[in-house]
Formats: structure tokens, C-alpha cells, sequence
């Protein structure tokens, strides 16, 4: 399998921006390189903003590890393997469905992260092996 | 009119015209966990009891992810306390998809251009 980018970012909030800077700019770099439209692009950074964001602000990551992005190919499929050594948590789990029929008087705030992930990919893993948890998301590639 | 910058260069702009008590703010850039306070907040500047429509043009907006959505319902609520109705319009077809996939075309009413908005009535 070929492995295409390999990220390490800060899992330290002060650098956020920095590392979203960074996967939006992979997400584009993708799909320039298989020419994939901007739809693509859009759920890719969408995908990788929101796995991110959450490791970042609960997954209580120590700051010297760094949260890691291998993207390889695969079956014309991309898969994205996200790891970090912060607390065991399965997003697809371990979250409740969100709201998605209330108005605006009713509809609780948050909790669509995840949702729009699982709606975004292909197919979705999560492992929990030793002290890392592993998140592994399938896109498309061949459209 | 409110102006802020996220670290990956590309800018949020709202620039909003205000006519009679009807605020059109055009946005421009991204809603995402960077810009979505900034969002939030310039937006919010615009409801006032005086203004009864503020009318969101979302033609420039390339992007929103859950940040944004949350900074939408937000400013739903606030709208509803000031007294004024707000809808966007105007949004690209990736954006609309996930209001739709989302379902918060029931938080707030979406409409395909600024006339058609504005003519649905305050």
C-alpha cells in the first residue's frame, strides 16, 4: 500500500489554526493530485477539520505527542489513519445521534461533528491498540 | 465592516448595508473552528430592535463545518431575543447540503438569493 503524506501536528490548542492550516492545505493537495472536484475537497477538509478539532479539545493529548495523518491509497479508495495518544474514545460510539428535526427553540447546541463525518466517508474504524487510538476513514477517489 | 483573519491566510469579511431596518450582510470566507467566534459575534453586532430582517448573503461563503452550524443556531436564539428575523440566502451547494444533511434549514429559513429573502416577508 502506498503511503501518499505523512502529517505530525501539535495537539496543543494555541496551535489549532496552524494544524488546520495544514490538513486543508493536504485536502486540496489530494485532490489536485486525483483530480477530485471541489465537493471533494470540501467534505475532506470538513472530515479532517472535525476529527482534529475533537482530539484537540477533549482528547486530553499530552503535549509532546503528536496527533499523526498517514494517507495512503488503496482500491481506489483513500484511507486516512488518524492516531493519538490521548484517553480511549470511539467518537462513532461513544456520542448520541444528534437532533436533526427541531427548530430553533428546542434544538440542542453541538454534537454534529461526528455525524457529518460518518455521513462524509465511505466506511469508518475505530481500534484502541495500546495506548493509541486509531481512527481509519475510507473517501472515494475513484468518481 | 468586521474583519478577521485565521492563520491559514484565507479571510472571514461581513460587510453589512442597512436600509429601512432590513440588514443585508454579506459574508465572505470561511465558518469554520477559526473564524466561527468572529462570526458569531459580527453577526450578533447586527441584531437590534430597529432591525427587523438581517438577511445573511452567503454567496461568498465557500465553507462551513460544525463550528459554523453551532455559531447558525447561536445566532437563531439571539435573533429570536432581539426581535429580528434572520434567513440566509444565497448558499453554495456544498454548504446547502450540509444545512440539509444537518437539518437546519429548520433553525433558520434558507432562501436561494437576497431578493427572494427579502420578499418572503419579515
Amino acid at each position: 500500500m502506498q503511503v501518499v503524506e505523512h502529517l505530525e501536528l501539535s495537539a496543543d490548542a494555541q496551535a489549532l489554526a496552524c494544524g488546520l492550516s495544514r490538513l486543508n492545505d493536504l485536502a486540496e493537495k489530494l485532490s489536485s493530485l486525483f483530480e477530485l472536484p471541489g465537493t471533494w475537497t470540501y467534505a475532506t477538509q470538513l472530515v479532517l477539520e472535525e476529527v482534529f478539532t475533537n482530539i484537540v479539545h477533549y482528547g486530553q493529548v499530552g503535549p509532546a505527542d503528536p496527533i499523526i495523518v498517514d494517507v495512503r491509497v488503496e482500491d481506489g479508495f483513500l484511507e486516512v489513519l488518524i492516531c493519538d495518544r490521548g484517553i480511549s474514545f470511539n467518537p462513532f460510539a461513544d456520542t448520541p445521534e444528534p437532533d436533526r428535526t427541531s427548530g430553533v427553540d428546542e434544538r440542542p447546541v453541538g454534537g454534529l461533528g461526528v455525524f457529518l463525518v460518518k455521513e462524509l466517508v465511505h466506511s469508518y474504524v475505530y481500534e484502541r491498540v495500546g495506548s493509541q487510538n486509531k481512527l481509519t476513514l475510507r473517501m472515494a477517489i475513484d468518481s | 465592516m468586521t474583519e478577521t483573519t485565521n492563520l491559514s491566510g484565507k479571510r472571514l469579511n461581513i460587510d453589512a448595508d442597512i436600509n429601512d431596518g432590513i440588514v443585508v450582510a454579506q459574508v465572505d470566507g470561511r465558518v469554520d473552528t477559526t473564524t466561527s467566534v468572529e462570526f458569531e459575534a459580527g453577526i450578533q453586532a447586527l441584531f437590534a430592535p430597529e432591525h427587523r430582517q438581517v438577511v445573511l448573503d452567503f454567496r461568498g461563503v465557500d465553507y462551513v463545518s460544525s463550528a459554523g452550524l453551532r455559531a447558525v443556531l447561536l445566532l437563531a436564539r439571539a435573533a429570536e431575543e432581539a426581535n429580528c428575523k434572520m434567513k440566509i440566502a444565497g448558499m453554495n451547494s456544498d454548504v446547502r447540503s450540509i444545512f440539509e444533511v444537518t437539518g437546519f434549514q429548520k433553525v433558520v429559513p434558507v432562501f436561494d438569493d437576497v431578493a427572494t429573502a427579502l420578499n418572503a416577508g419579515s
